[in-house]
């Protein structure tokens, strides 16, 4: 084999124009970032739905997850990723309510993720602790339906 | 004052870019696209005003522990159900088993007849909460195909156009003719 030094002076790259791409990827990251929810260690098979509404405001809600973490029989409550009891809820909801801005506190909503296999009586508890605090915006979070071909 | 000496030198922006990449990376991983999607829904006040009920203005739908449908007593299937709540909220032959109507002045559309319809969703206990929402889902496109088809007629554009195109006013006019109305009541065991 032959091989050849090459001649190397095809003069180097230009870079320079290298941050300003990179910012501009950033400030898009940074604009429409939301920060990752911790999830729980729990599986949760939600319902699905086709007429569906789309929550415009991420910050201004609180999610409870309400499924089974495995091998236990029992459903376990989770709110924005910590393990509660049920008697607790309505005093953390309202807790995470008081958080945000009066001005903004109506908009307030709570997300409920529950796997589909629940029995209401699991959902009808949670609701009712919710409508005790007036917390009273909610989202049966579900996933798009498939199409029927 | 006097202006400082500029220094000729500059400075070296090779490490900006590794900055700036550092950063990226980081809402990269934090970030989550992903929208928040499902049915929002208002539920009642702990203090539930005791109105007066007319019996005609509600539909009851009974969801029982065998996820099956029960309207006024009767087995139904789950396709059905649309069009009973369909032909429940519009009442158009005027039935006097059915919704009464209201005259009220809505902006854009003027005078119109609005039906007092209200659907009382009940579930037992041991209902499935899949079960429990895809009713609610059904509901909701028995109220979005009631809004298309009366966006239709009096603006000769569906709701998705008329969101397209702007028309925040003619969406609220619409709605506040087929208001949703679902009370999701109480269980009884």
């Amino acid at each position: 084999m032959n091989i050849k030094k090459k001649n190397r002076n095809l003069g180097e790259l230009s870079t320079a124009s290298l941050p300003d791409i990179v910012f501009m990827l950033l400030f898009f990251f940074m604009v429409t970032t939301v920060m990752r929810d911790e999830e729980p260690a729990i599986q949760i098979d939600k319902p699905t739905a086709m007429n569906v509404d789309e929550i415009e405001q991420k910050d201004l809600s609180a999610v409870l997850w309400i499924g089974y973490r495995s091998e236990d029989p029992i459903p376990s409550i989770h709110l924005d990723g910590q393990l509660i009891q049920a008697s607790d809820l309505g005093r953390m909801v309202e807790e995470k309510r008081a958080q945000l801005p009066e001005r903004l506190a109506p908009k307030f909503t709570v997300i409920l993720k529950a796997d589909k296999h629940l029995n209401m009586e699991m959902i009808t508890d949670v609701k009712q602790r919710l409508r005790e605090v007036n917390a009273l915006k909610i989202q049966y979070s579900t996933e798009i339906a498939d199409f029927p071909a | 004052m006097r202006t400082h000496t500029r220094s000729p030198q500059q400075i070296s922006a090779g490490s900006m870019a590794d900055i700036a990449f550092l950063l990226l990376v980081f809402f990269l991983v934090t970030t989550t696209l992903g929208s928040e999607i499902g049915l929002i829904r208002k539920l009642p006040p702990a203090i539930e005003s005791t109105g007066e009920i007319i019996r005609r203005n509600v539909l009851e739908i009974r969801v029982n522990s065998d996820d099956k449908l029960l309207i006024a007593g009767e087995y139904v299937r789950l396709n059905e159900l649309k069009n009973i709540a369909k032909l429940f909220i519009e009442n158009p032959e005027g039935r006097s088993d059915l919704p009464e109507k209201k005259m009220v002045y809505v902006p854009e559309l003027g005078e119109v007849p609005i039906s007092r319809q209200v659907i009382s969703l009940q579930n037992d206990l041991k209902t499935s909460y899949g079960m429990y929402v895809s009713i609610q889902d059904i509901l909701a496109e028995a109220y979005a195909e009631l809004r298309d088809e009366y966006a239709l007629q009096v603006f000769d554009m569906s709701m998705e156009e008329l969101e397209t195109a702007g028309h925040a006013d003619k969406i609220k006019a619409i709605r506040t003719v087929y208001p949703m109305r679902i009370s999701e009541a109480e269980p009884n065991s």
